[in-house]
């Protein structure tokens, strides 16, 4: 039995030990974790742990005792939007939208992590979530709006 | 106008920011079999038995389907209008094995565990037979690939291989370079290029409470996968129901039934849910890819720089099997040579089966293979002849009221339809590029050190669906709040249709954009649409969204001036108001008329298929920088200007551009799908296929010129593939001006521009 | 989701781990990022050793000591705290583009795997880094001596040591793996240089500053590159050409 935050509850998973934290959060309908590669390197998987980025699907289970696991499905609750959330929509950054739940958790990482990061920074935290439809170059403007003001444009 | 053209934010956007569950596998667990593809090793070869026995045995497995399950039918995968004019040369399983990753058997069973298990116990014998996988080795090579069958049709001829075939003339191409001054020739590759949406092609079939059959599929086809699927497994039409819910990127990967047809034969044979997801790994080697071209363009033109004639040859490799072989082809053809005017033009084409995976539709389709050729050739003419590469160009583009002949004789399989140019803005494309590239300070000066700035250019044109052939249709019906459902087929994969189209009702409307409840791609619920693709949804679908908007609009003045008992009134902010000065809400019209007076719903439909499709234009400035040590290349700067008419919405269209632009310096210079000497795939996660990411983007200026279209909705010409055009050749183009070297085949490695940079004769 | 996987073991000692490793289906598990990508099938049992090594990065001009438990992000912050200029830090970020997966990965797991188109394995190799590893003892061995066996516990290397410290990579994007990778350091009167890369092995030249010369790189290059192989990314004289670059370009930069 392996227990930790998830969205501010507390939560048990009694799940096989081979079981990756992407199964299990897609099994339980957080569904803004996703499958994009098995290795990782799209992001379309991006959690964050004790408030850091990583690949639920390179997690095991058991790796998350006692952290703390924090989904977009935390971010907005009810009809209210997070200020990050609506510089995306506001700057044009969603075209599919398979990536933006990964790239918001990135920006927001970033955000709490590092006091005026600048473009370079939010490259980087981009480099794990892949793109196809954008380019990056909206994604980037509206995480820029965002951590320049803490809102949207 | 207060909407079309302005700033509107996306309508799936905060459903798509909050992460809800709104993809096609975000459903409650459901009792699915996970089903799972059994392909094949081998590139070619006969299936001589598959021993099942072994796999069936495990606990939990509930069903494998092969070629012995069923007679075979066949069909093409290409998502295409009815009859498709692809080769129909494939069927569910096939005993022939063509490619590694050919599909052998479908194991579905309780868990994904146990699924995979099970592959492992199938006992397939194969009887191996010869390879072909260079394609200029196809073409009547003692290996036959399609060795002619019953039921092949569209095939152009399976005894040479060459699976479809172009050849057609207009003029005298021969009396035409007999004519001109000077003829120039050049031949150039692009390879295998994969779509790598982030979301792998994945489907779900389920029964209904009427055992009607329905999928839920990442498609951009939703209306192809009912007539397919129900042709393939023989059932009605009317007994399925297709859903696309948002989809995470398709780019034409997804204009395929790909594993539609395997995922409703297990749930039929069953009675039960099923599940099929591509991994990453297959699909790199078992969905779809950009077909690789070889184009030969030669030109002859006059001292006055005017084109006398043009001759096109292309030999396409489309691998084992042939979905869009012919349409691709075309389009490479008729997009380019569209661009041009020239009193004689030839071209001859030719879609060759190899043992490698079979290509299909990627962004573009064929347009970016047939620019990279033209677009460089185009430079190399202008270098030869010592003349600004921008005036040769403007010396020949077809102009506003000239006929494209072209297009006339090149349909999509079938004859087209005549094109009188009645917008073009490539100048002005041209003019903003130069000044933002700062095109006549970089071009010009001297390059030396071991690090080389070069710029370089080219310009592109695409089309606005396909004339004749796509249609779209909507239903439009009116709520007592003032609100209205927009209901259409047209299939948002990403792009922000759903959006644009929604602007262009409430234009028409005059109702805020979220006023429109949008419900689209729902086989079920929302009327025909041939699905997204070849650029047509803005233009084509949009047309029936303001035919159907104006009916419904022409429907409240008549309703509110019954309403108000007069004869003449207007419509201003969402009322109707009278001559005399009356006037009546949108909710009071609709409210009055669901429940006390002249009782109706007001609704309408409209379809719209256009026998018109306006080219968008575009021109594209690339700025690189080569380390002549090394041969590395690296892009400062892409500019990409486009007049495609009207823009309905500013941002999404830059985005469109945007996004393509990575596309294609991938395939330029990075991306290149790569098999060993048995054609088994060696490239088949992101570390070993490269394409850009955030930290490897240049900068990126996207804009657009101003163009009226008179045939286009509020005179809009489609955006979302010309973009994707322009940057190959620029950028071949830049690194030319750069240091000298000419690559005529993508992807443009270090090492070939080294080797260029080594034979030159002063370095 | 690992099938294969029916236990994961978390020994209470490095001496135990040992014992436990000598069962073929089984292995370390430090911070996965590797070993769940792979999800190898023959593995059934995992020896987490994750509370037996420490994750901390000590860093001074005296010595940098990093245990094998430390993620390689957590190292690039540390580096970054101290001197945000370094100009090694920006190639060594590019080991692994990724920030997700560099928080997961570890140095352990980065040793363990050894992978020779890492950038940060290929200057720690350059600096010749001392890892303690644990057999049966603890014991010091230099990087480059290391024959793979036991747990490695921590990684030392002395900025004093060094008066200088390059690295040149060659990838067709930047967060595309390198083809080539060559770090080098100057060591009293001489040049030490690492070559990694889509290789076999990260290898190691020396030579005297004294006769440092482009021929000395074009000699380097042309043993360096024995352990390359010719593929889609370059025949073996482009590659051959592409160290005998880097390394003249690490050289003059020392």
């Amino acid at each position: 039995m392996i227990q930790f935050q998830l969205n501010g509850k507390q939560v048990s998973a009694n799940v096989r030990p081979g079981t990756t934290l992407l199964d299990f959060l897609r099994d339980k309908g957080y569904f803004s974790v996703k499958y994009g590669s098995d290795k990782g390197e799209t992001g379309a998987d991006t959690i964050l742990v004790d408030g850091n980025m990583m690949n639920a699907s390179l997690m095991l289970i058991h790796t998350v005792s006692g952290k703390n696991i924090e989904t977009v499905e935390s971010f907005a609750h009810g009809q209210d939007v997070h200020p990050l959330q609506d510089s995306f929509i506001e700057e044009g950054a969603i075209q599919c939208g398979y990536c933006t739940p990964g790239m918001v958790l990135a920006i927001e990482s970033l955000a709490r992590e590092k006091d005026n990061p600048n473009e370079s920074d939010v490259k980087d935290v981009l480099a794990g979530v892949y793109c196809r439809c954008t380019g990056y170059v909206k994604p980037v403007k509206a995480a820029m709006n965002y951590l320049a003001t803490g809102e949207p444009k | 106008m207060k909407i079309v053209g302005k700033k509107t934010r996306r309508v799936d956007g905060l459903s798509l920011a909050k992460g809800k569950a709104v993809f096609a596998d975000d459903m409650p667990k459901k009792d699915y079999l996970y089903a799972k593809i059994l392909h094949s090793p081998i590139a070619h070869g006969k299936i001589v038995s598959i021993d099942k026995s072994k796999a069936l045995a495990l606990d939990g497995i509930e069903i494998i389907l092969t070629h012995e399950d069923f007679t075979p039918h066949y069909f093409t995968t290409a998502g295409q209008g009815y009859p498709e004019p692809s080769p129909r040369d494939t069927s569910m399983f096939n005993k022939t094995m063509r490619f590694v990753g050919d599909r052998v058997a479908v194991v579905a069973g309780e868990s994904l565990e146990v699924v995979e298990e099970a592959l492992a116990l199938i006992d397939v014998e194969y009887e191996e037979l010869p390879t072909i996988f260079d394609m200029g080795d196809s073409i009547d090579n003692d290996t036959v690939i399609h060795p002619g069958k019953d039921g092949f049709s569209f095939l152009h001829d399976a005894s040479r291989n060459i699976a479809a075939n172009i050849s057609e003339e207009l003029g005298d191409v021969q009396k035409g370079f007999n004519d001109s001054d000077y003829v120039f020739e050049g031949t150039y590759f692009t390879p295998y290029a994969q779509q790598c949406s982030i979301e792998p092609h994945i489907t779900l079939t389920w029964l209904d409470e009427n055992d009607r059959l329905i999928i839920r599929t990442a498609t951009q086809v939703p209306y192809h996968v009912r007539r397919v699927v129900a042709e393939i497994l023989d059932i009605p039409v009317g007994k399925i129901r297709v859903i696309k819910p948002r989809i995470g990127g398709g780019f034409g990967g997804k204009q395929e039934i790909l594993n539609e047809e395997v995922c409703s034969a297990v749930t039929l044979n069953t009675g039960k849910p099923c599940r099929l997801e591509y991994t990453r790994e297959e699909e790199f080697y078992a969905a779809r890819s950009r077909h690789p071209q070889k184009v030969t363009y030669k030109i002859g033109l006059n001292k006055d720089l005017m084109m006398q004639s043009i001759d096109m040859e292309i030999l396409q490799n489309c691998g084992g099997y042939g979905p869009h072989a012919l349409t691709v082809m075309s389009v490479s053809a008729s997009k380019t040579l569209a661009l041009y005017r020239a009193p004689n033009v030839r071209i001859q084409a030719n879609a060759v089966y190899t043992n490698l995976p079979p290509a299909g539709a990627y962004r573009g389709y064929g347009a970016p293979q047939g620019y990279f050729a033209l677009e460089s050739l185009m430079d190399e003419i202008a270098e030869q002849l010592n003349v600004d590469p921008i005036e040769l160009r403007k010396k020949n583009y077809f102009r506003e009221g000239e006929d494209v002949s072209i297009a006339k004789v090149l349909g999509e399989g079938r004859e087209g339809f005549p094109v009188i140019l009645q917008s073009n803005g490539i100048d002005a494309c041209i003019d903003r590029g130069r000044e933002l590239i700062d095109w006549d300070t970089l071009k010009n000066e001297k390059k030396s050190g071991i690090f080389r700035r070069g710029v370089g250019m080219a310009t592109v044109a695409q089309a606005s669906g396909i004339a004749g052939i796509d249609m779209g249709s909507v239903f439009i019906k009116m709520n007592e709040d003032g609100s209205f459902n927009l209901n259409m087929g047209a299939t948002d994969l990403g792009t922000g249709s759903d959006t644009a189209l929604a602007q262009i009702a409430a234009e028409v409307l005059d109702v805020p954009v979220d006023k429109m409840i949008v419900i689209s791609s729902d086989t079920d619920t929302t009327p025909f649409d041939t699905g997204a693709y070849a650029s047509s949804t803005t233009y084509v679908t949009g047309a029936a969204v303001k035919k159907a908007a104006e009916d419904v609009l022409s429907q409240i003045l008549e309703q509110g001036k019954k309403l108000l008992e007069v004869d003449e009134a207007t419509i201003e902010n969402n009322q109707v108001v009278s001559t005399d000065g009356q006037s009546i809400s949108y909710q009071d019209i609709c409210t009055k008329s669901f429940y006390t007076d002249h009782q109706t719903q007001i609704q309408a439909v409209a379809s719209k298929v256009s026998y018109d499709s306006p080219p968008p234009y575009n021109a594209t400035f690339a700025d690189v920088i080569v380390d002549t040590e090394t041969g590395f290349v690296k892009v400062n700067k892409i500019v990409s200007i486009t007049d495609s008419g009207q823009i309905i919405n500013p941002q999404m269209s830059e985005g469109q551009a945007e996004g393509a632009i990575p596309q294609s310096l991938g395939m330029t210079l990075t991306e290149h799908m790569i098999f060993d000497d048995k054609g088994r795939p060696i490239n088949t996660d992101f570390e070993n296929y490269h394409i850009y990411t955030s930290i490897d983007m240049p900068e990126i200026i996207a804009e657009f010129v101003h163009t009226d279209e008179p045939t286009g909705p509020y005179g809009a010409k489609a955006v979302a593939e010309i973009p994707i055009n322009g940057p190959a050749p620029a950028v071949a183009n830049a690194i030319y001006n750069a240091c000298g070297v000419r690559i005529r085949e993508c992807p443009i490695t270090p090492e070939k521009v080294l080797n260029g940079i080594n034979q030159l004769p002063i370095k | 989701m690992w099938y294969s996987i029916k236990t994961v073991e978390k020994p209470s000692t490095l001496k135990e781990a040992v014992v436990s490793l000598k069962n073929i289906d089984t292995t370390l598990f430090s911070g996965g990022s590797y070993l769940v990508a792979d999800k190898n099938p023959n593995i059934q049992s995992l020896i987490d050793i994750n509370d037996l090594v420490g994750d901390g990065v000590i860093a001074s001009i005296d010595g940098v000591h990093i245990d094998a438990g430390a993620t390689l992000q957590t190292f690039l912050d540390i580096v970054y705290s101290i001197n945000p200029e370094c100009r090694l830090l920006k190639g060594i970020k590019l080991s692994c583009p990724s920030k997700q997966i560099r928080n997961q990965r570890t140095f352990g797991g980065e040793i363990g795997k050894g992978r020779s188109n890492s950038e940060v394995m290929v200057f720690l190799h350059a600096v010749n880094a001392d890892l303690t590893v644990f057999t049966d003892t603890e014991r010091s061995v230099s990087i480059r001596d290391w024959d793979g066996s036991g747990i490695v516990t921590k990684i030392s290397y002395f900025p004093k040591r060094i008066s200088g410290i390059e690295l040149e990579r060659f990838s067709l994007l930047e967060s595309a793996p390198a083809i080539v990778i060559v770090s080098g350091v100057k060591r009293k009167n001489q040049f030490e240089f690492s070559v990694g890369g889509t290789t076999n092995k990260i290898q190691s030249f020396t030579c005297l500053i004294e006769d440092w010369s482009a021929e000395i790189s074009k000699e380097f290059a042309g043993n360096a590159v024995k352990e390359f192989s010719a593929d889609h990314l370059g025949s073996l004289d482009y590659k051959e050409n592409l160290i005998a670059t880097a390394v003249n370009r690490v050289g003059d930069a020392l």
